[in-house]
C-alpha cells in the first residue's frame, strides 16, 4: 500500500470539475484508492464520496493506494493534486 | 382523528372562483390531478411494501433514461457550450456512471425495504449536507452543480409512474406543463388542463386544444390552492376554474354542458357539405394534425387536407430526434390513411431550449437556437428529416415547409440540402416526388418585409400567427403578465398579414394561415375577406370554421377587410369586426 499526504493549493478546492477528473484519472487503474480527510475514508473512485468531503483551499489530506499498479496511481493523482488540479496559474 | 378532519374539512368548503385565461373550449367537472413537474415530490405511503426488485429496476431504468437524456443533450449542444459549462456538464455526467453510488442506493433499497426515490434523495442530500459544512462559499455552492442532476433522476423515477397513476376522470393542476408533460397526457383521456403560467398560444393551449380538451392558463397561483380532496369546475369557454361550486352552480353548469353539446351536434351536419361560402366563393380549409389519435377525424372529412403536421411531437416523445426510418414510417402511416388529401409537413420547430442543458439556457429562447436554424446547424438530423418526407412522398400529396424563416439565405441553404435529400435518393434508386412542393411559414417580421423576395424561391407560403404575433409586438405569447398586449387584430398585425397576402398574390403563389387565428371566429371572417387561400385550424375547430366559412358572404368580407386596412388602433379593429361579424352571422355560438 502506498500513501501520500497531499494539501490542496488551489483556491477553488476540490470542487466538482476536478473531482469528475480525479475519478476519471483513478478509474485508469486497478488499483483501489481510497482519499482521507479529517477521519473520514472516501472510495477515490466515487465522485460522491469525492465531493462529500468538501475539501477547500488548505485541506490536509491523505490518500492510499491499493493494488497491483498501486505506485503508478499514486504517482499519477499525487502530481494532479499537487498541481492544484491545472487552476494555479492566474492565482496569486 | 383523519377522519373527523375530513369531515370538518367538507363542512367549510365555500365555493370559489379562479380567473385564468380561456385556453381550450370545453366544460367538465370533477376531482383534481395535482401535478408537480418542476419540482419532484412524490409521497409514498410509508406503510405500503416495498417490493425490492423492482424499486432497484426502476432506479436502473431512471439512471439509464438520465444518461441517455443528458449524453443526448451533450452530443446536440456540445458546439454551443462554453469550456467551463461542458466540463460541469461533463461531471454531471460521472455521478451517473458513479457505481459506488449506485451500489449504495441498491444495497439500502435492499437492507431497508425503502423506496429508490427516498434512498437516492437521501444519498444526494447527505451530500449536499457535507457541502454545507465547508467554510469555503465556492464549494458550498457546488450544491448547485448537483441540483439538476438530483432533479432529473428523481424527475425519471416519479415520471413513469405518476403517469400511470393518473385518475383519466381528473382535471390536471400544474404549475407549469412543458410539452414533453402535457404529450405524457396526450394518450388519456382527461377531463382538462389548468396551469398557474402560460398564455392562450402557449404549447400546452394548442396542445389542449388539439385533443380538445377544456384547458384554463395563467391563472396566478390556482395550484397552490388546490387540495386532492377538492372538486373543480373547469370553464374553457370563459377561462373559469370554480374550487368546491355549490349546488346552484353545478346545476347550471350541466345546464350548459347540454347546451353545448346540442351545438356540437348541430355541427355534425354540415360535415360533409362543400367549403363554400354564403354567396359560392370555394374555400380551403385543412387542419393541423399532430398526433395520430386526429387522423380518424381527418380522414373522415371529404376534402380535408393537412395544412400543417408538427413534427415535434416525435423528438418530445423520444426525447431525442427520431431516426429516418421511423421517421419515414411515421410519414408513410399519413400518407396511407390521408391520401389524396395533401399534407404539408413542417420540419422540426424545436426551441434551444429543450437541447440545452439547464446550465447553458439562453435567457431569450424565442430569440435563440431554435426552429430552421437548429435544422441547418445539426445537418444529419435535417437530412434525415427531409429524406424521411421525400422516401414517404410517393404518392404525390407531400409538401415541405420550413419553419421561422428570416432571410432568404436560410430558405436557399435548406433547399441546397432537400437538392442533397433528392440527388442521393436518386442514386438510391429511390422513388419520390420530384415535384415536391415547398414552402416556408412566413412568422417573422423579417420575412413579412422580405416577403416579395421569398416568394420567388418557395411554392407557397404559410402564416404562423402566433410567432408573427409575439416578435411583431414583442410580446411574449407564454407570460400571462402581458397577455392583453398580445393582440391579434393589432393594426401592425393586421397590415403585416395584408403585405403577405398581397406579395403571395402577385407572385402567383397560395398563402395560407395555420395559426391560431385561423381558428378563431372573427379573425379567420377577416382573413378571409383579406384574399387568404386556405385556413388551416385545429381539428376541434375545424366544423366551427367550416360553418362559419358557410354563413360568410365573401364580398362583404372583402369590403369590412378593405376598410380594415385603414384603421390605426386595435379598438377599432376589434369594434368594426364583432358589428360585421354580428351583422352576418348573428350571435351564433361559435
Amino acid at each position: 500500500m502506498v500513501r501520500k499526504k497531499v494539501k490542496i493549493v488551489n483556491h477553488a478546492g476540490m470542487h466538482t470539475r476536478p473531482a469528475s477528473i480525479i475519478v476519471k484519472l483513478a478509474a485508469k487503474h486497478k488499483s483501489d484508492f481510497y482519499i482521507i480527510k479529517d477521519g473520514y475514508r472516501i472510495n477515490g473512485k466515487s465522485i460522491i464520496g469525492i465531493m462529500s468531503l468538501a475539501a477547500e483551499y488548505g485541506s490536509e489530506l491523505i490518500l492510499e493506494f491499493e493494488g497491483s499498479d498501486e505506485q503508478k496511481a499514486a504517482e499519477e493523482l499525487t502530481k494532479y493534486f499537487e498541481e492544484g488540479f491545472g487552476e494555479l496559474q492566474g492565482e496569486d | 382523528m383523519k377522519k373527523v378532519l375530513a369531515n370538518f374539512k367538507v363542512k367549510t368548503k365555500r365555493e370559489e372562483i379562479y380567473k385564468g385565461l380561456p385556453a381550450s373550449k370545453g366544460i367538465s367537472m370533477g376531482k383534481p390531478f395535482i401535478y408537480r413537474a418542476e419540482l419532484p415530490s412524490y409521497n409514498y405511503n410509508n406503510d405500503a411494501k416495498i417490493a425490492a426488485t423492482e424499486e432497484i429496476t426502476d432506479y436502473e431504468e431512471a439512471i439509464q433514461k438520465s444518461r441517455k437524456e443528458l449524453n443526448k443533450i451533450f452530443s446536440l449542444a456540445k458546439e454551443k457550450l462554453d469550456d467551463k459549462n461542458l466540463q460541469i456538464f461533463d461531471a454531471q455526467l460521472s455521478f451517473l456512471y458513479d457505481d459506488f453510488l449506485h451500489g449504495k442506493v441498491k444495497q439500502r433499497i435492499k437492507e431497508e425495504e425503502k423506496p429508490a426515490y427516498q434512498v437516492f434523495n437521501e444519498e444526494i442530500k447527505n451530500l449536499e449536507n457535507a457541502l454545507l459544512t465547508s467554510k469555503d462559499d465556492y464549494i458550498r455552492e457546488r450544491i448547485s452543480d448537483i441540483e439538476d442532476i438530483k432533479n432529473r433522476v428523481l424527475r425519471n423515477l416519479v415520471k413513469g409512474r405518476l403517469v400511470s397513476k393518473i385518475d383519466e376522470n381528473s382535471i390536471v393542476v400544474a404549475r407549469n406543463l412543458t410539452p414533453a408533460d402535457t404529450i405524457l397526457f396526450s394518450n388519456r383521456k382527461l377531463l382538462g388542463i389548468a396551469t398557474d403560467l402560460g398564455g392562450v398560444n402557449s404549447h400546452v393551449a394548442i396542445i389542449a386544444r388539439s385533443l380538445n380538451i377544456p384547458a384554463v392558463v395563467g391563472i396566478k397561483d390556482f395550484s397552490i390552492h388546490v387540495q386532492p380532496d377538492d372538486f373543480l369546475v373547469i370553464d374553457g369557454y370563459k377561462g373559469l376554474m370554480i374550487k368546491n361550486p355549490s349546488n346552484d352552480t353545478v346545476s347550471s353548469y350541466e345546464k350548459r354542458i347540454n347546451e353545448y353539446s346540442i351545438f356540437e351536434k348541430s355541427l355534425t351536419e354540415i360535415e360533409n357539405l362543400p367549403n363554400i361560402t354564403a354567396d359560392g366563393k370555394e374555400l380551403r380549409l385543412s387542419t393541423n394534425l399532430e398526433f395520430n389519435n386526429e387522423i380518424d377525424f381527418i380522414a373522415a372529412h371529404i376534402g380535408c387536407d393537412v395544412g400543417l403536421y408538427r413534427t415535434e411531437h416525435m423528438f418530445l416523445e423520444a426525447g431525442d430526434f427520431p431516426s429516418e426510418q421511423d421517421q419515414f414510417t411515421q410519414y408513410k402511416l399519413l400518407v396511407d390513411h390521408l391520401h389524396p388529401r395533401s399534407i404539408t409537413i413542417r420540419t422540426f420547430d424545436i426551441g434551444g431550449d429543450k437541447l440545452l442543458p439547464e446550465t447553458q439556457k439562453e435567457a431569450n429562447p424565442f430569440l435563440g437556437w431554435r426552429g430552421i436554424r437548429i435544422c441547418l446547424d445539426k445537418r444529419d438530423v435535417f437530412l434525415g428529416q427531409l429524406r424521411a418526407i421525400l422516401r414517404a412522398s410517393y404518392k404525390n400529396n407531400l409538401k415541405i415547409m420550413f419553419p421561422l424563416i428570416n432571410s432568404l439565405e436560410e430558405v436557399l441553404k435548406a433547399k441546397e440540402m432537400l437538392e442533397i435529400a433528392k440527388i442521393q435518393l436518386r442514386s438510391e434508386k429511390t422513388n419520390f416526388d420530384e415535384k415536391i412542393k415547398v414552402g416556408i411559414m412566413v412568422e417573422v417580421p423579417s420575412a413579412v418585409i422580405l416577403a416579395d423576395d421569398l416568394a420567388r424561391h418557395v411554392d407557397f407560403f404559410s402564416i404562423g400567427t402566433n410567432d408573427l404575433v409575439q416578435y411583431t409586438l414583442a410580446v411574449d405569447r407564454d407570460s400571462s403578465i402581458v397577455s392583453n398586449l398580445y393582440q391579434k387584430f393589432h393594426p401592425a398585425v393586421i397590415r403585416s398579414i395584408n403585405t403577405v397576402v398581397e406579395s403571395a398574390k402577385r407572385n402567383n403563389i397560395p398563402v395560407s394561415v395555420c395559426g391560431e387565428m385561423a381558428g378563431d371566429p372573427y379573425a379567420s371572417f377577416l382573413l378571409i375577406g383579406m384574399g387568404v387561400d386556405e385556413l388551416s385550424v385545429e381539428t376541434a375547430s375545424y366544423l366551427r370554421i367550416k360553418r362559419l366559412m358557410r354563413l360568410i358572404n365573401y364580398n362583404e368580407a372583402r369590403k369590412v377587410a378593405e376598410e380594415i386596412m385603414t384603421m390605426d388602433t386595435e379598438n377599432e379593429i376589434n369594434a368594426y369586426i364583432s358589428h360585421f361579424f354580428n351583422k352576418y352571422i348573428g350571435d351564433k355560438i361559435f
